[in-house]
């Protein structure tokens, strides 16, 4: 019986392994054609952001999000939003690039596309001189960040933040988590700012320290 | 008579010579007489011809009448009118009548410039009739040499009186003449000396024009030489070309061969092509759809990445400058 049972077994493993691979092999259901259409716009945007093409980026960004929209893409809402909003900030419509940035995190979109709509408010408020507000708005983008892609970039913000509200050695201590993080490719850049954000809130610390430094001499002014 | 004759026999017949001698004076002093009558015209056929003149000066009885320079007759009468004018009677020879026209003028006239006066007949430009007997002709008054002469002292007065004034200025020491000469003068002296310097300057571009003519000979040379050298290029291209005519009919003779191929080659092309560009796009389309769907299959889609919508990336300094604090 042993030996008969042996190969049912057998077989019936083989049965079990087979439909396992069958199942794996199956295709995922291929994307609509809506969604290679948005796809299509948003890869032509991009290209036009890259040549420095901002008014041919915008209408690009916009029509990709009207097909992501109508076809409740969520993470293509979020996606065109947070490009829109750049190009807006780029164009100097801080209104615009604001209701983009709203509409992202009214979404059900994953944290990391709402951390960096947080991380780019928060820098529409810097660049308006809240400094406050871009602190509150660099908070949350942290909260909902986590690990994601934009996570040295928002400490950094932080970093430029603290510098604009006189912390220097918060400053400091922002940019040398960033530092702390894996160096990758797509982290180089911002592994620079905070070698610039460190040098500079060193700079405002000496300053704070012995206010002569980095000044001209009374005669001079 | 008798008496002499025996004596000597030249007194023989005597009474005979001499009523011969007497006979022939006779003869000769007729003839004589005839022939001055015949000069004085007296056998000549006249007519008489008349015009009316202002003034009888320089009209004289016996005054020659010409015609074409011709003597055709003379004035035989002058009779003063009681209205004061003068009429003139010509006798003209009557075979000249028939040029002498009804329009002809009388005129008197001089045989050169101091010679004896004389009426000339000027026959009218117009063909008329002959004048008839006791016809009357225009007359006009010649302008003899007095006259010219009275003309041209009446010309020459004033210039002469320029003259005149002009040798009285040119006496002066302060007059136009002599100030003029003055200035001429020191311009002649300018001229001179501008002339040797001319001449110094065409000295110096004598020199140089040798100096330029030595050059252009040099200049010259080069471009003979250059000449020669293009003549031998040009007797290589020329054999170069001969060598090319004699090879060309062969080539295109190839080429027509070759031309001839890919014509037919085209032609053959022509027919094959299209159902094979037709096969190529239908292969290609199943090629796409076959990658597709192996992209889409496992295990090729666990290793390729899904193509998906991107975000611009977040940068820490994005739409701001780096803050001063």
């Amino acid at each position: 019986m042993a030996s008969r049972a042996r190969p049912r077994s057998a077989s019936l493993a083989a049965l079990g392994i087979g439909l396992a691979l069958a199942g794996c092999a199956a295709s995922p259901p291929p994307p609509s054609r809506l969604s290679e259409e948005a796809l299509g716009f948003n890869q032509r945007a991009a290209q036009a952001y890259e040549r420095g093409d901002l008014a041919k980026a915008r209408p690009l960004y916009e029509r990709a999000l009207e097909i992501d929209a109508s076809i409740d893409s969520i993470e293509g809402i979020a996606v065109n939003s947070l490009s829109l909003a750049r190009v807006d900030q780029a164009l100097g419509d801080a209104d615009a690039a604001h209701r983009h940035l709203d509409r992202v995190l009214e979404t059900a979109a994953a944290a990391g596309w709402r951390a960096e709509a947080a991380a780019r408010k928060a820098q529409l408020y810097l660049a308006g001189g809240d400094a406050a507000r871009a602190d509150e708005w660099v908070g949350r983008a942290q909260t909902l960040c986590g690990t994601c892609r934009a996570q040295a970039a928002i400490l950094n913000l932080g970093a430029r933040i603290a510098l604009a509200r006189g912390q220097p050695a918060l400053a400091l201590q922002r940019a040398e988590r960033a530092l702390q993080l894996p160096a990758s490719d797509d982290a180089r850049a911002e592994r620079a700012n905070a070698q610039r954000i460190l040098g500079e809130a060193k700079i405002a610390q000496q300053r704070h320290a012995s206010p002569t430094i980095g000044s001209p001499p009374a005669a001079v002014r | 008579m008798k008496i002499f004759a025996e004596h000597d026999n030249r007194f023989e017949g005597l009474e005979l010579k001499t009523g011969l001698f007497l006979l022939l004076a006779a003869f000769l002093i007729g003839a004589g007489i005839l022939a001055a009558l015949v000069r004085q015209g007296v056998f000549t056929q006249t007519t008489h011809l008349h015009f009316v003149a202002n003034s009888a000066q320089g009209i004289g009885k016996g005054m020659a009448v010409q015609l074409f320079g011709f003597k055709i007759g003379a004035v035989d009468a002058l009779n003063l009118e009681p209205d004061g004018t003068v009429r003139v009677g010509l006798l003209v020879q009557t075979e000249y009548l028939r040029l002498i026209n009804q329009d002809s003028t009388a005129r008197i006239a001089k045989e050169g410039l101091i010679g004896a006066s004389l009426i000339e007949i000027v026959p009218g430009p117009a063909p008329s009739r002959p004048v008839a007997e006791n016809g009357v002709l225009k007359y006009e008054r010649a302008t003899d040499f007095s006259s010219v002469a009275e003309e041209l002292s009446a010309q020459l007065r004033p210039i002469l009186a320029d003259l005149k004034q002009f040798a009285e200025s040119a006496n002066r020491p302060d007059g136009d003449v002599r100030v003029a000469l003055g200035n001429f003068r020191r311009f002649t002296g300018e001229m001179s000396e501008a002339a040797k310097r001319t001449a110094k300057l065409a000295d110096n571009a004598d020199r140089q024009l040798s100096g330029v003519l030595a050059k252009a000979d040099k200049a010259v040379g080069k471009v003979d030489a250059t000449f020669d050298k293009a003549s031998a290029t040009m007797d290589n291209l020329g054999s170069a070309l001969a060598g090319l005519d004699r090879k060309l009919p062969e080539l295109l003779l190839k080429l027509d061969r070759t031309l001839a191929n890919v014509e037919a080659a085209s032609a053959a092309a022509a027919e094959d092509l299209p159902p094979a560009l037709r096969d190529a796009r239908v292969l290609a389309k199943e090629g796409r759809t076959i990658v597709d769907g192996a992209k889409h299959s496992w295990p090729i889609n666990t290793m390729l990445a899904e193509p998906r919508e991107q975000a611009l990336p977040l940068g820490s300094f994005d739409g701001v400058a780096s803050p001063t604090p």
